[in-house]
């Protein structure tokens, strides 16, 4: 007991000083918290002891991470969005490059979903370091942003699908969604004086405790069915941020507890699990490559309106992993669909192009102006 | 000295707007009717350096022909010294070609054009005597589409309000404008939209409000598939769209008064595109007035709601985001309660809206906030509070 509440001290303490460190050297707190994980973990310290609390913890900053990453759409700049049709273009050319090298390389179709996925967050702050966020270009690199990475989401969720059972409960869970949308919207304009609780600073934190009942709800309808809770933790947070579609207070104290307790264990957990050796390089250094390629080729369709070298680092920038790459590893591993070296090598190559796409983003884009 | 070159009736309309004011037309069939109706004209092509050269270079030139002959006439003014020339144009990709002429600023509807030429004389400063001394901001009238905007007093500027006591010495800061017009008498004149449904409703409504403002009342009846109204000169059947169109043109209507059964989004746009529209339940009185703001441009809004409060009192404006108060600041002889979302902005409007207004001022716009189209629908239809649409 003594010794599992030392590894979850040290993990905090490391959640704690990572984003600190990441300021100074500048990547995201991610990273640093994976490759403090991997310093501790199983390769060099092996400080960090697989445990009972720990496993619970990482696996509920895993689910937190899918609700977050669900409220965190903004379907209001989707449906605004300018040039909506081209930007599918652009993911369904993509997601068919990838699926086509998936299989040129022999690879699980997995990867394929992995390959397409997109770090929204890195998209937008990249962006917005560099003002683009409000022009055009900035705008649709946001749309495509966020339609990539609610499509591999769920594709993501139905991929893990086994079996007519599992795709039929998969639904069942869909129609549920449906259901509690068209609910939550009725109740917005039947209660409205009690849906205002929600947001406002009351001592209970009532839109705390609903917000994670509704998604612990749903988590705990898709394992009732079968199906990998993810699809229930994303849809949860889809849910909220459609019937809501904002909701400032609420959504930072949801994020305080996400990415300041649960989120950080699950990542310096993952990190800690790494153990790479030399054989993954070539595997790494080929994902990249594919990576790039699959983003940079559905780019050029932007061309036209923004000259080449602005839609090549248009697909530079779209092809930064993160958070959810990671997610969909981790997840993969339990099911067994990847082996723990190739769960390694698909991490180390998220932290690289994560650390790597931005900045090329950056010199491709500034050199031509 | 205003020079306006071009032809039709473009150039009435700008003309009409403008003191003094002359029209050089090339087409002498339309120099000859502008004449008629009591235009100064000069019939003559301003292309011409000689014609030009008659006018003093201080004149403003305003360029309301076609692209080329503007730009045509751009080049000869500039070599002639003129400084002040503006153009109106339907086509932004001429923007750069006019640009490169010197021509200071397009404007592509004839609005804007006048916008920008008479928000040059809109601020004024007025010295107080001491025949205003002691009197309240609230009874100094400054005429109906001006309003004070700010007292200076002792090398200070101070914020006006109603209650605030004028001193000798002071200078107050008006500001006239036709917005200013609409947020003091908006409504001259009101058509009554009658289509077979609920149409008492719409009169009654209609008739409490052209008592209360002054205004006058037009009446369109829905005859088979035309309307029939008593608009000057109209009285046969008439195409709503093209009655609408007439009125828009002629400047003659302020409001709509009108009812909607069920959501129809593209004819409630097309109303309030052309004019504010007002979906009635039958009141007699608002004793109770909501306003949200959930426009990206909440003047219109603002301005209704001012209008409002000054013949019917009590009005609360709900503002979505905080950064809308800015559009506060200049607000003087009326008083507005002024509530910010402090949660969820929708979730709070429709908390507003279901404490009992008798009428809520709303955007059809909707394109600040995150308030649901099918919300702000569901709104519009209700059938407990008028609701008064804006742009």
């Amino acid at each position: 007991m003594i010794g599992q509440f030392t590894t979850i001290a040290l993990i905090s303490f490391i959640a704690f000083i990572a984003p600190l460190l990441a300021e100074r050297v500048r990547v995201p707190a991610i990273v640093l918290e994976i490759i403090l994980g991997a310093i501790f973990g199983i390769s060099f310290l092996n400080l960090i002891q697989e445990s009972e609390w720990l496993s619970f913890l990482s696996l509920f900053g895993l689910i937190f991470l899918m609700f977050l990453s669900g409220l965190e759409i903004d379907f209001d700049v989707i449906s605004k969005g300018r040039d909506v049709l081209s930007v599918i273009a652009f993911f369904l050319i993509s997601l068919s490059l990838a699926t086509f090298f998936s299989f040129l390389l022999n690879l699980n179709l997995f990867y394929a979903i992995i390959l397409t996925n997109v770090a929204v967050g890195v998209v937008v702050s990249s962006l917005r370091e560099m003002r683009l966020e409000k022009e055009k270009f900035g705008q649709i690199n946001i749309v495509a942003a966020f339609i990539t990475d609610f499509s591999t989401m769920f594709l993501l969720s139905l991929y893990f699908l086994s079996g007519i059972n599992q795709i039929i409960f998969a639904f069942l869970i869909i129609a549920a969604f449906l259901a509690a949308y068209r609910f939550g919207k009725l109740a917005i304009w039947y209660f409205p004086n009690f849906v205002s609780r929600w947001f406002t600073d009351e001592p209970s934190e009532i839109g705390v405790r609903g917000s994670l009942a509704i998604m612990i709800l749903f988590v705990g309808l898709s394992s009732l069915l079968g199906v990998e809770a993810i699809l229930g933790a994303f849809l949860a947070g889809v849910l909220l941020s459609l019937t809501f579609r904002g909701g400032k207070k609420l959504y930072d104290k949801l994020y305080g507890m996400g990415y300041g307790f649960f989120i950080p264990i699950f990542f310096i957990k993952t990190g800690s699990e790494l153990n790479l050796t030399a054989e993954m390089l070539s595997l790494i250094l080929t994902l990249l490559l594919v990576s790039f390629a699959i983003k940079i080729v559905p780019s050029l369709i932007f061309s036209g309106e923004f000259g080449t070298r602005s839609a090549v680092a248009m697909g530079l920038l779209q092809s930064t992993k993160l958070s959810l790459t990671i997610a969909g590893v981790s997840i993969a591993v339990a099911a067994s669909v990847i082996s723990r070296a190739e769960a390694t090598a698909l991490i180390s190559f998220t932290v690289i192009s994560c650390l790597l796409s931005p900045t090329l983003f950056r010199m491709v884009y500034s050199t031509g102006k | 000295m205003n020079i306006i070159i071009g032809s039709g009736e473009k150039v009435s309309v700008i003309a009409s707007k403008l003191s003094d004011s002359l029209i050089v037309d090339r087409n002498p069939e339309s120099a000859a009717n502008l004449e008629f109706k009591g235009f100064n004209v000069l019939n003559a092509d301003a292309s011409d350096a000689e014609i030009l050269s008659k006018f003093d270079t201080s004149s403003r030139l305003i360029l309301a022909d076609d692209d080329e002959f503007n730009l045509k006439v751009a080049r000869v003014a500039k070599t002639l010294g003129f400084e002040d020339i503006v153009a109106i144009s339907s086509d932004e990709s001429k923007c750069s070609i006019y640009d490169r002429e010197g021509v200071k600023k397009i404007c592509n509807t004839i609005d804007n054009l006048l916008n920008l030429l008479l928000e040059r004389d809109r601020y004024i400063e007025i010295p107080v005597g001491s025949e205003f001394e002691g009197m309240e901001l609230k009874e100094f009238d400054p005429g109906e589409d001006c309003t004070v905007v700010s007292v200076f007093r002792d090398g200070k500027v101070l914020q006006p309000h109603p209650e605030m006591i004028v001193q000798k010495g002071d200078t107050l800061g008006v500001i006239c404008g036709e917005e200013v017009r609409v947020s003091k008498n908006p409504f001259n004149a009101i058509l009554i939209l009658e289509r077979g449904q609920r149409d008492d409703e719409i009169v009654v409504e209609a008739e409490m409000l052209a008592k209360r403002f002054s205004a006058s009342i037009i009446v369109f009846q829905k005859k088979g598939n035309a309307y029939a109204c008593n608009l000057r000169g109209y009285s046969d059947k008439i195409e709503l769209e093209e009655a609408i169109d007439i009125l828009k043109k002629s400047d003659e209507l302020d409001l709509i008064v009108t009812s909607l059964e069920e959501k129809n989004e593209g004819a409630l746009k097309n109303l309030v595109s052309k004019f504010p529209t007002l979906l009635v339940t039958g009141r007699t009185d608002y004793r109770k007035i909501l306003a949200i703001a959930n426009s990206k441009c909440p003047d219109k809004i603002i301005n209704m709601a001012k209008a409002f409060s000054r013949f019917f009192g009590n009005v609360k404006v709900l503002l979505l985001e905080k950064e809308q108060l800015k559009h506060f600041s200049k607000f003087t002889e009326t008083e507005l309660e002024v509530k910010v979302s402090e949660g969820n902005p929708m979730v709070d409007a429709i908390k507003e809206f279901k404490s009992g207004y008798d009428l809520t001022i709303l955007s059809i716009k909707n394109d600040l906030g995150n308030i649901d189209r099918d919300i702000l629908w569901k709104m519009i239809l209700d059938k407990n509070t008028s609701v008064l649409v804006v742009d």
